[in-house]
């Protein structure tokens, strides 16, 4: 049995179901915008933990042999809701700490994008080049790195919370002013094509991304424009550096995102733990979903301590 | 140039703030609300190399000039209610993961060089640190399910102090130094300090110099939990003396 922990309005969740059933593998799903309706029992017998998830479709019997986690985000600022979505997160995430089976992928390995400049180091050391980037709050610093690249640069937000990437042109300069409430980063523009590595084990998922705005995905997703998206291929050093970078991070699954400049230069810029690969396999029609659910078939334990 | 970053109560920082001093080393506190909210700060990576510097003052601080840190910030700290709930909450998220990437990658002593889990208040942080703790030690876990209750709504990770009751255990572990909590937890110590290697390797992967181990005794040794950010408000000087000497070592 194959567990699926994800939300129904998320876009990969529906689409991975739907791939597990035509694959005839048994398969549950835990929705976890419905918070309300699952418990998670813990048993210590045999000398370790047993997991057992009751409520809606699950009886707490059945043996999981493989996990895939997606979790749930916020869509409302409803507290009560949130508590409690909280709350069945908090179970899962400890139960994800001592699960024996594979997980697609563990929360506890997941964090490092919360950083964007702490990943660049990550990628710098993992042998990628990276954009040179500035960190800080400081508006004469942010304009000394804006003149040392003859106003070619770009800057987005550190964190992981959602923000485009944009270029600082000159009549953006006034927003420098707001920098000492918030650090922001900054980074040589490079333009050119996007890439996105998708690795799923040992495989490997190239993509070509090709838009107007400097990021696609506003193209996509906010002005209707048009977004080159097709299967593509980069070097295999490449390609090989990403599965051992994924794999570093205690990940199965990833999404590592390039820009390639027309002289060829290719910096890496992030690596997405829980990345939305339906997006860029419904534009390029390549079977990253598929590869996920043979990966999760394949892999399946016998053994296991959680049940459902 | 050590820096103390913490809240400006904080009893533990301001002892060591005291030894440094006393000891002739230069340290300078800086309380929670003043680094997160408007301490000017600058850090530029490249492929080859990362510098960078923090403004206190008139004054520059090269990163490379931070000969150690000790980072307690109990992170009460929020954003300026003159910007949206939304606004609010992005302004968190940026500056403390933007303080995290600046201290992660200093090469002198942080305690603690807190993990992500840490920084991101994710609440099963404790539970890991609790299992790899006993594994690690070849010891049980105990058998509890703690702070998972339905009804618990924490939603973020909260300092504690040590809660002493009959049959609780309790050692800080400061460096490779463990300090019994009170004559009855000697032993304890004595049993976990046995295990001085597979602790030091703990200690590196989870970055956690600075740490209270609560156990307790049934047929065995157990972990009940692992406190990555002890308080010691209700500590006894004299305790707070040996756990700031300890700090102070690690930082000198």
């Amino acid at each position: 049995m194959i567990l699926v922990l994800g939300s129904s309005a998320d876009r990969v969740y529906p689409t991975l179901l739907r791939r597990l059933d035509e694959s005839g593998h048994p398969y549950i799903a835990v929705d976890e915008d419905h918070p309300e309706e699952y418990g998670i029992r813990r048993e210590w017998t045999g000398n370790r933990w047993h997991f057992h998830i009751e409520g809606r479709h699950c009886g707490g019997g059945r043996s999981v042999n493989a996990i895939f986690v997606r979790h749930a985000v916020a869509r409302t600022l409803n507290a009560h809701h949130l508590e409690r979505m909280g709350a069945l997160q908090r179970h899962l995430n400890a139960m994800l700490l001592a699960v024996e089976c594979p997980v697609i992928n563990r929360p506890s390995a997941s964090f490092s994008n919360y950083s964007k400049p702490y990943q660049l180091e990550l990628l710098s050391s993992a042998g990628f080049d990276v954009p040179k980037s500035l960190m800080t709050n400081m508006k004469e610093e942010a304009y000394r790195f804006y003149e040392e690249f003859d106003g070619q640069v770009v800057f987005k937000g550190v964190s992981n919370v959602l923000t485009l990437v944009q270029v600082l042109r000159p009549e953006k300069m006034a927003r420098l002013d707001l920098l000492p409430h918030c650090p922001t980063l900054f980074q040589e523009y490079v333009a050119g094509d996007d890439y996105r590595v998708h690795v799923v084990g040992d495989r490997t998922f190239v993509t070509r991304l090709a838009a107007q705005d400097e990021d696609y995905r506003r193209s996509a997703l906010m002005t209707d424009e048009e977004v080159i998206v097709e299967a593509a291929s980069l070097p295999d050093e490449i390609l090989s550096k990403c599965v051992a970078l994924t794999r570093s991070l205690g990940l199965t699954v990833s999404g590592i995102d390039f820009k390639e400049s027309p002289r060829g230069r290719l910096v890496a810029l992030e690596c997405n733990p829980f990345p939305q690969f339906t997006f860029y396999e419904g534009r390029s029609g390549q079977p990253i979903t598929e590869a996920v659910v043979e990966y999760l078939i394949n892999n399946a334990t016998d053994e296991t301590n959680v049940y459902v | 140039m050590i820096l103390i970053l913490s809240h400006e109560e904080d009893v533990l920082a301001y002892t060591v703030y005291r030894q440094l001093h006393k000891g002739g080393r230069m340290a300078l506190r800086l309380d929670e609300a003043e680094l997160f909210s408007s301490l000017p700060l600058a850090l530029s990576i490249d492929r080859e190399s990362r510098s960078g510097f923090l403004q206190v003052s008139d004054s520059r601080i090269a990163l490379s000039d931070i000969s150690g840190i000790l980072l307690r910030p109990p992170r009460v700290w929020w954003p300026s209610p003159e910007f949206t709930f939304q606004d609010q909450l992005f302004v968190y998220h940026e500056t403390t993961s933007a303080w995290f990437c600046l201290l992660s990658g200093l090469d002198c002593p942080l305690v603690n060089r807190y993990g992500l889990g840490w920084w991101v208040n994710d609440l099963a942080y404790p539970e890991q640190l609790r299992l790899t703790l006993a594994e690690r030690l070849g010891l049980e876990a105990d058998h509890g399910w703690p702070g998972l209750s339905f009804d618990n709504s924490v939603n973020r990770l909260v300092p504690t102090p040590a809660r002493s009751s009959p049959e609780s255990l309790h050692i800080y572990l400061v460096g490779g130094h463990l300090i019994p909590r009170s004559p009855g937890d000697r032993s304890a110590a004595a049993a976990i300090r046995s295990q001085a290697s597979a602790l030091r390797r703990w200690q590196k992967e989870t970055g956690l110099f600075l740490c209270r181990l609560d156990l307790i005794q049934r047929e065995c040794l157990q972990v009940r939990a692992v406190e990555p950010f002890p308080l010691f408000e209700e500590e006894e000087t004299d305790l707070v003396r040996r756990v700031a000497a300890g700090i102070t070592e690690l930082l000198s």
